[in-house]
């Protein structure tokens, strides 16, 4: 398995750096049969990927420790699933899992556009080869996951980490690398557009499905390992601004911002400038996120031992971005717009300023990421910023963003009147207010920045709840029918905007959650004995007596809680502390429970006393927490109908192309 | 796996590499209709995209004047221009009509 | 209208980069970050400062330290020399990946001979021979 395995990664190297050379002739000749050549060679690279990923997969199902990676991250008694989702569990699994990733989008890429952007694609190849070279020699080179176990064969393997035994940590890798990889897919795009000069709307067009599946990814991926360190890590917190946190956050955002500053360039002809750049330091932040969770440059709970992966990462980056730059700089004049911005009162002033307040929360938290290198640097000591510094900006420039989004979609292109504003912001400004009046009366004070978020909240739910109903009542005015059908099929007629929409009330949701489960929740510590109770926010918690659970790899001790409200019995939550013996190591075990309106009943098992008598109960009320999850069900959904191909757009093109055939007929 | 079977699976790979990166070059040039298609073929195809998307945002334009974003002069100037600009790209495909017809004509 | 578009833009990004270098001056949350070594060298004061000090967790008073409870006491060692100091985590939550000779970072102040490190202030860095926690990215 391992020959074969080193073996197609070498062919893959080989066909990635045919299609890199090839490719660009191809573009300068107009040689279409070269292009067409350089194409398939990306598919056969990606074939050639595939055969080394089913090498590796077999592997691990055979238990095959003579390979490194197997006999580093499995064990005979792990489950099969775990077994098989250890390919990305170790730092050269998960480089083969990006080869993959990209090898498949890039496959995608080929195989959509063999009749379509002739002028672009070979260039698209030349771009999409040159990163696949990079990761190729990577996996055959410097981190080659078919290396031998050092020091010979072991009978058993080394098992996995428990806290990775988990379906979220599962899904999370794959969706998040699914999110980096496919930037890779727009960059390429924009790369041809510069080199070819067809710097006009084609090449947004042709990759605006691709940033939605990649900003899709990278949000759900992020949710999904949240989640994760919500349930499994268990400190009764869901984001602790880690750099491999904030390393899926960068590029995420700098994606929110390309997503919607192309609507103007495809509108008005104009931020042709920024969103090169934009698409650039997206697919660059991408990429450092790669490196800094390979290179061990910053502390981190996640950071991979240092190896020379992280060197060569660093080098390509800076490739990466000189090209981009160059690139740039020599189509300026290509890149003037065909407009102006006429007025600070338009919809295109509004993406300008959420451009820069989304680049501005990209960089503040690149700076905390990097502090301690720069500082370092610079005075020779190492200093870090924590969350104070995070919390900060992130609500001095998203409470702006989210003014931004309620005030976004309702202003016109080019100039809005002021009268016309007033009349269509007057009632969720009001309704605003009037929340901002209740929610001070009812303590929320405590927090400003809490109460201001989700009195924007309100407003921007009024805003977007207005835009559905106006618009299904003109749907009505027109085709008639009844109030659901109009609505259905005002989605379904405008999919774009109403998904985006739906994207909007997600990300309220998702503050929504953020906020009051941060501003608002309650810790408590106590050390109980049986009998004792604890009080939480209106909660009791009695600890009953200990209790013991029994599993597959691991025996479990259990503190029994009763918890009542108000003198009722509400549940039984029993935290524990399980001992897997193999591994000789302790992992808490939290229990949560979630009323309707997602705020969660939070207990750790802190500690059992000396004697075995008493517990440490840490016991956090996370008001309405359960909004973030149900946020990212929303923003799947809004996405999905946002990327959904629409039948008529498709008829449409067919139509033109079909005109022209018959003439040439 | 033993090292023949692995040799011969590599061996597999390449040949397959080696057809799909050749193949462009060896298989008689069928190409697709659309690929015969001629300049101004191209063009035309360009300007009704263009035709299109014209239209495409006078009806978003209908849409936000029926639902109030954009009223009175602002809406009446928007439509003027969005008019102008679609009528240029019509005149544009009528005049490469034109040329097509004439150029059919006299051959 | 109101005032020139291109003037508002440029106030905008001014005030942004005010915003960050105004908190960045007064707020001045930044920690400083050592090692075990630079601990016991004290520099820059880091002998009498809170501070986030990272190295390799040894030994667990008390038993293995993949069972250790809060409040207990460990031994850290610094990864380039053979310095040590102990450490007396005074309480909260113990990390899951917590054992021998993984690598640590507590946030506290060093008092007497001994690194008195605050509540819930652990964080263990998944080991580099096994997977780690967040794998992936």
């Amino acid at each position: 398995m391992a020959t074969v395995g080193s073996a197609s990664l070498l062919v893959a190297f080989a066909l990635a750096v045919y299609a890199t050379l090839a490719a660009p002739f191809a573009g300068l000749r107009r040689d279409r049969r070269l292009t067409a050549s350089a194409a398939n060679a990306v598919i056969a690279s990606f074939a050639a990927t595939l055969v080394a990923a089913a090498a590796l997969l077999i592997a691990l199902a055979r238990h095959d420790f003579s390979i490194g990676i197997v006999a580093d991250t499995t064990s005979r008694s792990l489950p099969t699933g775990y077994v098989l989702s250890a390919f990305w569990a170790s730092q050269p699994g998960s480089l083969l899992l990006w080869l993959t990733v990209l090898g498949g989008a890039s496959t995608v890429v080929m195989l959509t556009n063999r009749h379509r952007n002739r002028e672009l694609m070979p260039w698209v190849t030349a771009v999409l080869g040159g990163i696949m070279v990079f990761f190729s020699a990577m996996a055959a080179f410097v981190s080659p996951p078919f290396a031998s176990t050092a020091g010979g064969t072991p009978a058993n393997g080394f098992g996995l980490d428990p806290s990775l035994q988990n379906p979220y940590m599962v899904a999370h890798p794959p969706t998040l690398y699914m999110g980096y990889v496919s930037l890779a897919v727009p960059f390429a795009f924009a790369m041809a557009a510069l080199v070819t000069g067809r710097t006009d709307a084609r090449w947004l067009v042709a990759v605006r499905r691709w940033t939605l599946f990649s900003w899709t990814c990278l949000g759900v991926g992020m949710l999904l390992g949240a989640h994760w360190a919500y349930v499994e890590i268990g400190w009764g917190g869901y984001w602790a601004w880690d750099p491999v946190e904030n390393a899926a956050l960068m590029p995420w955002l700098a994606a929110t911002a390309f997503l919607h500053s192309v609507m103007v360039q495809e509108k008005k002809g104009m931020l042709k400038v920024w969103n090169m750049v934009l698409v650039s330091i997206a697919f660059s932040l991408s990429l450092l996120g790669t490196f800094l969770t390979r290179s061990g440059v910053v502390n981190s709970i996640h950071a991979f031992v240092q190896s020379d992966v992280g060197i060569y990462l660093l080098g390509f980056i800076a490739v990466v971005i000189v090209l981009a730059t160059a690139l740039i700089i020599w189509r300026l004049p290509l890149l003037r717009s065909e407009h102006r911005l006429e007025s600070i009162v338009s919809r295109e002033a509004t993406f300008l300023f959420n451009n820069l307040l989304l680049l501005a929360l990209a960089f503040t938290i690149l700076w905390g990421v990097l502090f301690p290198v720069l500082s370092e640097a610079v005075r020779d000591v190492r200093s870090t910023v924590s969350t104070p510094y995070y919390n900060f900006f992130l609500v001095a420039f998203g409470l702006p963003l989210l003014l931004l989004i309620g005030v976004g979609p309702l202003i016109a292109w080019r100039r809005a009147s002021l009268g016309s504003l007033a009349k269509t912001f007057r009632w969720p400004a009001m309704s605003a207010l009037a929340a901002a009046a209740l929610l001070a009366l009812l303590g929320l004070g405590s927090s400003p920045a809490g109460l201001a978020a989700i009195s924007l909240c309100v407003f921007v739910t009024i805003t977007i709840g207005l835009e559905f109903a106006r618009g299904t009542a003109a749907r009505r005015a027109i085709s008639g029918g009844s109030w659901p059908g109009a609505l259905v099929a005002l989605i379904g007629r405008n999919r774009r905007r109403y998904g985006g929409y739906i994207v909007h009330l997600a990300i309220v949701l998702l503050v929504l959650g953020v906020t009051a489960s941060g501003a608002y929740s309650t810790v408590r510590e106590a050390t109980l004995s049986p009998g004792d109770s604890m009080g939480v926010d209106g909660y009791t918690l009695t600890f009953l007596g200990f209790g013991k659970e029994t599993g597959p790899n691991s025996t479990t001790t259990l503190a029994r809680l009763d918890v009542s409200k108000g003198g009722s019995h509400v549940t039984t939550l029993s935290p524990g502390r399980r001992f897997y013996p193999v591994e000789g190591r302790v992992t808490n075990e939290v229990a949560i429970r979630t009323s309707v309106t997602g705020t969660d009943l939070y207990t750790i098992l802190q500690a059992i006393s000396a004697d075995g008598r008493s517990v440490q109960i840490k016991t956090l009320v996370n008001p309405m927490v359960g909004l973030i999850w149900l946020a990212g069900a929303v923003f799947l959904l809004g996405a999905l109908i946002t990327i959904w191909p629409d039948p008529r757009e498709a008829r449409q093109i067919a139509r033109r192309y079909a005109a022209a055939l018959a003439r040439e007929a | 796996m033993s090292s023949a079977a692995a040799a011969i699976a590599v061996a597999l790979l390449v040949g397959a590499a080696v057809v799909a990166v050749a193949w462009p070059f060896l298989s008689p040039d069928r190409g697709r209709p659309e690929d015969r298609l001629s300049e101004a073929d191209r063009t035309r195809i360009d300007l009704l995209e263009r035709r299109d998307a014209a239209y495409a945002a006078l009806r978003d334009l209908e849409q936000d004047h029926r639902t109030g974003k954009v009223t009175g002069e602002d809406y009446t100037a928007e439509r003027e221009e969005l008019r102008r600009e679609a009528a240029a790209v019509l005149r544009m495909l009528d005049d490469l009509d034109s040329k097509h017809d004439t150029a059919h004509r006299e051959a | 209208m109101i005032a020139r578009p291109r003037l508002v833009i440029a106030l905008a990004v001014a005030s942004l980069l005010a915003v960050f270098l105004v908190y960045t001056a007064v707020a001045g949350s930044s920690t400083l970050l050592v090692s075990v070594a630079q601990l016991h060298d004290g520099k820059d004061g880091a002998k009498t400062r809170t501070v986030q000090l990272t190295g390799m967790a040894v030994s667990c008073q008390g038993g293995p330290c993949g069972e250790a409870q809060a409040p207990f006491t460990f031994t850290l060692r610094d990864e380039g020399s053979n310095l040590t100091v102990p450490v007396r985590y005074t309480g909260g939550g113990v990390p899951d990946a917590f054992k021998e000779n993984r690598r640590v970072i507590v946030t506290g102040k060093l008092e007497g001979g001994t690194f008195v490190a605050e509540r819930d202030s652990l964080v263990t860095k998944c080991p580099s021979k096994y997977s780690s926690g967040g794998s992936g990215s």
